[in-house]
């Protein structure tokens, strides 16, 4: 077993995590105790990745991390795949080897200031990347850039939410240029080049950005970076429940006055947080009260909303073409359901 | 792939499902669709079908699989790697009737049309509502939305506003067993695997883009255009390092050098410093006046700071469309000088071009051919241009090697194969280069999502594909 994978050594719970569990009332004999692996090296992670029957790539400060995924549920009535719910009381109960986080990879591997481009263990929270570019003036212009939050860029790139900078910057697929994977076969691959404009046969990088790790494991990443600017300072997306949606300019208008009624303060004078960036058409609202209200936003006509904590409430996200698709691809990368099993509802 | 042999084949079973002029087969159509713009491997198709909607793009491949033909489809065919030359023969599926905007949403900026509409007609459609299809290929006039799809293409203005993929919202395939996917849509991709990204750029292998929605971007109110004339290539160069580093991205910084110059002297009469050894044309865009003028200003200080001989700024759209010229002419141009031109195409790290470009006019002297830079040099993408004469085949030979070592150059700085023509026929050999033989089984796992088979456009992108390799000697033999 790789290092920093002993199994004795990582058994017991972390505190972090006990909280969380207790918090949620969740009984201590219903906690499971799962292994930890924290690997060091682009080798021991693929050792990790090799000897694990199923394994989950974890941050240690996930929220979300005493549930295995659980963040796609499927729907009682049609079992169609529904949009992201958080933990605990949807998540799917998947049995799991190991959880693996790569916080004890996170190094600058190299920093190219002159060619723009930097590249870095997945481990490294965007927080410390950012403030180390930040020493050397320069940036990544997406991502969260949430303070409280200590999610890693290989978290980011996994999950590749929208953010407040996407009318401008795009998304993480414009910014990573190269990246090293675990594939579920325990290879190691290389996708992509140190360059900022690429055509070399098929782009599995691209794949991995928003696959929530369940196709391969992103050890190392090669990002474009660019001369410091005035960025806006973000909203936190630190919610604990939650609505994002990402649309079209009449969708927005759509979609503003479908929280309205949640927005404006109530007889007690509480009212709904919420943000909104008109350029991206990005809307983001905490805690929506009135769940049937859900049905009311049109997805089809509007876009798409990533949502924590709705259980079934949540409303289809993927067409039957998506999921087809995803299922096919997901057996090619891990026909054992290895990575992240549950992720997107895969079991 | 032996089973299949083209001239055995009557194709009576596809021509019963199209109409008698949506059929080509006479030799020489055969001939003008045996190659795209990369002109040295040929090889001819058995038919040329011409589908006008998605459902007999369909009809088409679900023919083309159970009968076993080959296909390939074919936007304008101004592709420069072969990727929509008919490898081993069968069909190639022209997107040249498919042509129609479909849906056009100024609102939510966006529009729907069919892939073998001109890149051009797409910006022309929305220009009167302030807006433009960014994407902007030298070849925009003629190359079309599904060709810019399959190779990603790029722009003088891919600095600023991004390659193809970054404007594709959606599109309509024919997979490779004839079933229609919808992938994506006018509201871009949610959650989960982003199957765009790895279709824009896989030259026509997972199947055929019918349809397309594609992001629409506003016109920048403001433009100011240079071109600056440099006494040295490297003084050049190392200004476009220097303008990159000062946190100005221009939306275009291209390079061209002397016989580019030369070449467009001679073709359209336009002079430009007899001490020039080199020419930067820099654009700056956006929404104000003074935010423009400031990145005009950065860009002047780094030019002046590597010794400039000269610069000359567009006052107005007739001037700004003649500072252009020697960039948009220039390849036309060259293709005046010798009878044959082949524009390679490899990436590097941007602080490498001064090297980079020392090492090509070394390597073209060396094999005593011709050659000219005309390029994307703010994104690091070279084109050198060689110059021969395509009936010696001692001359063909040489420069298809000066391309390799072109390109190994580019790998060994840490660039890439090609930035923006792809890999076709031309660079499959190349691959390995670049990729071990595990990151490639991982790239042929990506293909095999949509792909499993071995018809649709057969024998590109990935090397060492079953049924190819002995076929490699025919593409090359038969340019007669
Ligand atoms: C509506 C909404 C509400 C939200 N609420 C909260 C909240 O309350 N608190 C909060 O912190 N964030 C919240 N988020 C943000 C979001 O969940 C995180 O920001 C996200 O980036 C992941 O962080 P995490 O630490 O939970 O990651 P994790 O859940 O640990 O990981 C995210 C995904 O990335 C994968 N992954 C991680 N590392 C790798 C790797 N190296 N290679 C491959 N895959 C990898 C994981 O397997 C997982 O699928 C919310 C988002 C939305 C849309
Ligand atoms: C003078 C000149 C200048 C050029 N300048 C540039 C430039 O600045 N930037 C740049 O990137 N390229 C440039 N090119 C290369 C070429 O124009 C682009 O690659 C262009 O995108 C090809 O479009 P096409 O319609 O001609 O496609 P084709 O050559 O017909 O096809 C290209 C590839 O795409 C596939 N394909 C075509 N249509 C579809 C479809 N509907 N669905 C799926 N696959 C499809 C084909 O199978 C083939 O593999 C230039 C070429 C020339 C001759």
């Amino acid at each position: 077993m790789a290092r920093g994978g002993d199994v004795s050594d990582q058994a017991s719970r972390p505190d972090k995590m006990r909280t969380f569990a207790d918090a949620m009332g969740i009984p201590e004999s219903e906690q499971r105790i799962t292994p930890r692996l924290s690997p060091e090296s682009v080798d021991e992670l693929r050792q990790c990745v090799l000897e694990c029957r199923t394994l989950v790539t974890r941050d240690p400060n996930s929220y979300r991390m005493d549930r295995v995924a659980g963040s796609y549920v499927r729907s009682e009535e049609t079992g169609q795949m529904l949009a992201i719910s958080g933990p605990p009381a949807h998540a799917l109960d998947v049995e799991v080897s190991a959880w693996v986080s790569l916080w004890k990879m996170n190094q600058v591997i190299a920093f190219h200031p002159s060619d723009q481009i930097v590249t870095v263990q997945a481990g490294m929270p965007l927080i410390a990347l950012n403030e180390f570019l930040r020493k050397e003036n320069f940036e990544i212009p997406v991502g969260l850039n949430d303070k409280s939050q200590g999610s890693s860029v290989g978290d980011f790139i996994a999950m590749n939410l929208p953010h407040w900078n996407l009318a401008k910057s795009g998304s993480w697929r414009d910014w990573v240029v190269k990246m090293k994977i675990v594939l579920a076969s325990g290879e190691v691959i290389v996708s992509g080049a140190d360059v900022v404009k690429n055509v070399s046969g098929f782009d599995l990088h691209k794949l991995m950005i928003g696959a929530r790790g369940t196709l391969g494991v992103i050890a190392e990443v090669t990002l474009r970076i660019r001369p410091a600017s005035a960025l806006r300072e973000y909203p936190p997306l630190w919610l604990n429940h939650g609505e994002l949606f990402l649309t079209n300019r009449e969708g927005l208008k759509a979609a503003m006055e479908y929280i309205r009624p949640m927005i404006t303060p109530d007889e007690d004078g509480f009212a709904m947080e919420y943000h909104v960036d008109e350029e991206s058409c990005l809307l983001l609202v905490e805690s929506l009260r009135n769940s049937k209200a859900n049905t009311v936003f049109d997805h089809a006509r509007y876009g798409h909303v990533w949502r924590s904590h709705v259980g079934k409430f949540a409303l289809p996200e993927f067409t039957e073409t998506q999921q087809r698709l995803m299922k096919r691809t997901k057996e090619i990368f891990d026909p054992t359901y290895k990575l992240n099993p549950g992720e997107f509802g895969f079991i | 792939m032996g089973a299949y042999n083209d001239s055995r084949m009557d194709f009576a079973g596809l021509r019963s499902k199209l109409r008698a002029d949506q059929v080509l087969d006479g030799s020489a159509a055969v001939r003008a669709y045996d190659c795209d713009a990369y002109t040295v491997d040929r090889s001819k198709p058995s038919v040329i079908v011409l589908p006008e909607s998605t459902s007999e793009v369909a009809t088409i491949v679900w023919w083309c699989v159970s009968a076993g033909v080959p296909f390939t489809c074919r936007g304008a065919g101004t592709g420069l790697s072969g990727g929509a030359m008919p490898a081993l023969g069968g069909v190639v599926i022209s997107t040249k009737r498919m042509n129609q905007i479909l849906e056009i949403d100024i609102e939510n900026r966006c529009l729907r049309a069919q892939t073998g509409i001109a890149n051009r007609r797409i910006s022309d459609a929305v220009k009167a509502d302030g807006l433009h299809f960014a994407p902007d290929p030298s070849s925009q006039s003629v190359s079309t939305l599904g060709g810019n799809i399959g190779e990603n293409a790029g722009g003088p203005h891919t600095l600023k506003y991004g390659v193809t993929v970054q404007h594709i919202l959606g599109v309509t395939m024919v997979d490779p067993l004839g079933e229609v996917l919808e992938i994506g849509g006018k509201l871009g991709c949610g959650p989960g695997y982003d199957f765009l990204g790895i279709i824009c750029g896989s030259e026509g292998t997972l199947g055929i883009v019918t349809e397309a929605w594609v992001k629409l971007t506003p016109i920048p109110s403001v433009i100011e255009t240079v071109l600056v004339a440099f006494p040295t290539i490297r003084s050049a160069t190392e200004t476009v390092a220097g303008i990159i580093a000062t946190g100005t991205i221009p939306a275009a910084l291209e390079m061209m050098d002397r016989g580019i110059m030369n070449a467009v002297s001679m073709a359209f009469g336009l002079e430009y410093p007899a001490e020039a050894q080199a020419l930067l044309l820099v654009e700056c865009d956006g929404e104000s006046v003074e935010a423009v003028e400031a990145e005009i200003e950065s860009v002047r200080a780094v030019c002046e700071g590597n010794g400039c001989l000269e610069m000359s700024v567009a006052k107005d759209e007739k001037e700004r469309a003649r500072l252009w010229m020697v960039r948009k002419k220039g390849i036309g141009a060259m293709g005046r000088i010798a009878p044959s031109i082949v524009t390679h195409d490899g990436v590097i790290p941007r602080s490498k071009l001064p090297e980079m470009l020392d090492f090509v006019y070394s390597v073209a002297s060396e094999k005593n051919i011709g050659v000219a830079n005309i390029f994307h040099a703010g994104d690091g993408n070279l084109h050198p241009c060689f110059y021969f004469d395509d009936r010696d085949s001692v001359q063909v030979e040489k420069v298809v090697e000066a391309g390799e070592i072109i390109i190994r150059k580019c790998i060994e700085l840490g660039g890439s194969v090609s930035g923006e023509h792809g890999i076709g026929v031309e660079k499959m050999d190349l691959m390995p280069l670049m990729f071990t033989p595990a990151d490639l089984e991982a790239q042929a796992m990506a293909k095999r999502i949509f792909n499993d088979g071995e018809l649709c456009n057969p024998c590109k992108v990935l090397p060492n594909q079953r049924g190819c390799a002995e076929h490699r000697m025919r593409w090359r033999g038969v340019a007669t």
